[in-house]
């Protein structure tokens, strides 16, 4: 194999390699900014159980809070996974 | 002897005028002697004090109060929508559950890595739990609530938008149920509407349980605030 042979496919290599990475990291982007979101809609729908569990006060309120505090649990630990993925 | 002439009844119903006229004296409020929704109520006597919190039709619920609840206001029927209604959006998440199986055959995903494709089915699922979450409590939450004193709606229409409306019992002027198509006559559901003097005029409790039943009631807290006002119970 020629010198120029050997650039070329190495450059190819490099080129694959970094292709794949800046899919990788617009990937990990997207995933971080989409559990992201999803971590905020979770921390509202506990504000808003809060409000709700004020206007409407039933024996059931105390396990919609709980419901709702492990939404918010699960939503942030997925975060925090998805940060490290 | 006919039981309302008996020492016993006679002894209960001065202790509760009293125990009412002592608390109006020690809050200093405009008070209201009242007697029992089971003593007016043919409807109401059917059930007795409902425990389920989950009931879409509730009668003389039990540990439920509202935050605009005075306190001697008794909470009588708690409605919510007919659960039928509610099976809309059961089938739409039993699908969006079982979409990832349907779909594996056509690797829409293949293009990323294992790990990102891993990750998408975990953030699938879990779109799927909040949007069943946010059904659930727009369900619970959106409840009608007909006390000894009033009407109440309570409206969540989304996540972040609340909407309270009550009117007094005194001033609903008329009451209609609607009931049309055959899953509301199999299922026994349909729409209440309520007519009133108030500032909101009028009321709309949509596809609740039993509305014939909910409609005697109303005319029933009508008729008792009449015999009230005639009777001169409200001080």
């Amino acid at each position: 194999m020629t010198v120029l042979q050997i650039g070329m496919v190495l450059g190819e290599q490099i080129d694959t390699t970094s292709l794949s990475m800046v899919v990788d990291g617009l990937l990990k982007l997207f995933f971080v900014l989409a559990f992201g979101l999803y971590l905020g809609f979770a921390f509202i729908a506990t504000r808003q159980i809060s409000i709700m569990r004020k206007t409407l006060v039933t024996s059931f309120s105390p396990i919609l809070r709980l419901l709702g505090y492990i939404h918010f649990g699960v939503a942030l630990l997925l975060f925090l996974w998805v940060l490290f993925l | 002897m006919p039981d309302i002439f008996s020492g016993d009844q006679l002894l209960t119903n001065s202790a509760t005028t009293e125990d009412t006229q002592s608390t109006n004296e020690q809050s200093g409020e405009l008070s209201r002697v009242r007697r029992h929704v089971d003593e007016y109520s043919e409807v109401m006597r059917d059930f007795l004090p409902e425990s389920n919190p989950l009931q879409s039709f509730a009668a003389k619920p039990v540990n439920t109060q509202f935050d605009s609840q005075m306190r001697d206001e008794r909470v009588i029927l708690l409605l919510r929508q007919h659960p039928i209604t509610q099976l809309k959006w059961v089938f739409t998440a039993i699908g969006l559950i079982l979409a990832p199986f349907l779909f594996s055959y056509v690797s829409l995903l293949s293009f990323m890595p294992d790990r990102f494709q891993f990750a998408a089915l975990v953030g699938w699922y879990l779109l799927v739990i909040g949007f069943m979450l946010e059904a659930f409590l727009s369900w619970f939450y959106n409840a009608y609530i007909i006390t000894d004193e009033r009407v109440v709606d309570i409206d969540f229409q989304s996540l972040i938008f609340k909407n309270i409306s009550s009117a007094k019992i005194d001033n609903i002027e008329d009451v209609t149920a609607t009931t049309g198509g055959a899953l509301r006559s199999v299922f026994n559901f349909g729409t209440i509407k309520i007519q009133t003097a108030a500032a909101q005029t009028e009321f709309e409790f949509a596809d609740v349980p039993q509305p014939a039943r909910v409609t005697t009631l109303i005319n029933e807290l009508l008729l008792e605030e009449e015999r009230e006002k005639l009777e001169g119970r409200v001080n």
